[in-house]
């Protein structure tokens, strides 16, 4: 069954250019899923490409930062509600904002907004300085780690780990590290963005793959595409990949999924060791990812799922899919005013973006200066 | 058959483009490896592909056992073949 057109969907995260987030595919998903009703972005930049790409959002309002705390952004939300349009499902896409939703779950629920989200307990087994316990409490093999919180001990990392190793920042970027100059080098730049613990990695040669799943929170899997990425940017992020069928790797994502009994969507990256072809867990990123519009390719509109489980529909777990399809991500410009974007800079909302897409709109400055 | 056959799992197209489905990986290949890929597959001993791409081609033994064991090591480069013992010891006999 189709998503009821009445119904109005918020999605988060829609840049799609260098740093590409999942917003745009979602909402590309849910499209091609016969959804026709009211689509609103939430979004944090008005640089964010998505916001003015064709048949993409309806509306898009400006959200307070999500480090402004759930606060805020609850007070936004009621602003939307209020002021403009009712919100029936909300789907952050982003892992800095995830907290704040989930402590927001209830109040939304009673705003008659739905989630599908994980536990407060789940998001947090997930970060990064506690992957460690994942392997100690269900002997799901991880990388070794070591937390370390100035450069003194830095200095002493090669006593107790082989280099080169990787050195993570607690939110975002990594990188690899020969010896103790390059760990302290790549430990101020961390700290300096994302603040302590920096988190030192165990360096493992392989294979890596990426698995984009939902969890039914039972320990289920509802449905799961996994891939290997074939072109990878300088900042890691894959701009090609194709989907592939190992069962070895479907048994090792069944165990993390029942191991952690996960509510919602997840993106696994997973490594094969070359050394003992073992699979090891690297990362949970406790969120669809901005490849998941190869899920619809391969079969499985997971976006689409997500949103129907987040509405209480009962879904079926899916297990299959085709194997060999791939995406080539391709960047492409949208010519615009400048004064268009000046208005949500300023104003910090957009309407009628599919009825009048900006494209077509002629936007002028009061003086008619600006072209 | 090897010890290890992942070659089988290959998925190959009619122009020479082979790929790998449980590790993503592809690779592209010419003409006669591809007939030889597809003989392995069929089951056949090295003797038996030689003599049937000599039926089918215009090349001399000599280089067609050239082709047939550069193309050999390159499935054990990738991981996708390993002869068994037994194999080895009648490839060392000869």
């Amino acid at each position: 069954m189709t998503i009821p057109k009445e119904l109005v969907i918020a999605v988060t995260g829609l840049n799609a250019g260098e740093n590409p987030q999942p917003g745009v595919p979602v909402i590309r998903s849910l499209r091609k899923a016969g959804f026709t009703g009211k689509i609103i972005g939430l979004v944090y930049d008005s640089f964010e490409s998505g916001i003015y790409a064709p048949d993409m959002a309806d509306e898009v309002y400006e959200m307070p930062y999500p480090s402004e705390g759930a606060d805020a952004i609850m007070a936004r939300l009621e602003y939307i509600m209020t002021v403009h349009t009712k919100i029936d499902v909300l789907v952050p896409t982003l892992d800095s904002e995830l907290l704040p939703y989930i402590s927001l779950e209830n109040k939304l629920k009673s705003y008659g907004i739905k989630m599908y989200l994980p536990t407060r307990e789940q998001f947090m087994m997930r970060d990064k300085t506690e992957l460690g316990k994942l392997n100690e409490n269900f002997g799901i093999l991880t990388p070794k780690v070591l937390l370390i919180n100035d450069t003194a001990q830095a200095y002493k990392i090669p006593e107790k780990m082989t280099l080169p190793v990787m050195v993570k920042g607690r939110f975002y970027e990594a990188y690899k590290a020969h010896n103790t100059e390059e760990i302290t080098k790549y430990f101020n730049s961390l700290r300096a963005k994302w603040g302590l613990p920096i988190i030192i990695q165990e360096f493992l040669a392989g294979e890596e793959y990426n698995v984009s799943a939902i969890g039914d929170g039972k320990g289920n899997i509802v449905c799961s595409i996994p891939i290997k990425k074939t072109v990878v940017t300088e900042k890691g992020k894959g701009f090609a990949a194709v989907v592939i069928k190992d069962a070895t790797l479907d048994k090792f994502t069944k165990n993390i999924m029942k191991s952690l009994k996960w509510r919602g969507p997840l993106e696994l990256e997973i490594l094969k060791s070359n050394k003992d072809k073992q699979y090891y867990l690297l990362e949970i990123n406790p969120r669809l990812p901005a490849w998941i519009g190869l899920a619809i390719g391969a079969g499985q509109n997971i976006p689409e799922i997500l949103v129907k489980l987040a509405l209480g529909e009962k879904i079926t777990p899916l297990k299959k899919y085709t194997v060999g399809k791939i995406f080539v991500r391709h960047s492409e410009d949208i010519i615009l005013d400048i004064a268009t974007m000046g208005e949500l800079t300023s104003i910090g909302e957009l309407h009628d973006l599919r009825t009048k897409p900006v494209t077509k709109r002629k936007s002028k400055f009061m003086d008619n200066k600006g072209g | 058959m090897g010890t290890n056959d992942n070659f089988k799992r290959l998925a190959m197209s009619e122009n020479g483009f082979l790929f790998d489905p449980q590790t993503g990986h592809s690779y592209t290949v010419n003409e006669i490896s591809m007939e030889i890929l597809s003989c392995l597959k069929r089951g056949m001993d090295e003797s038996g592909i030689i003599k049937h791409i000599m039926d089918n081609y215009d090349v001399t033994e000599d280089q067609i056992k050239r082709d047939y064991n550069s193309f050999i090591v390159k499935l054990k480069q990738y991981s996708l073949y390993e002869e068994t013992d037994k194999e080895l010891a009648k490839k060392f006999k000869k």
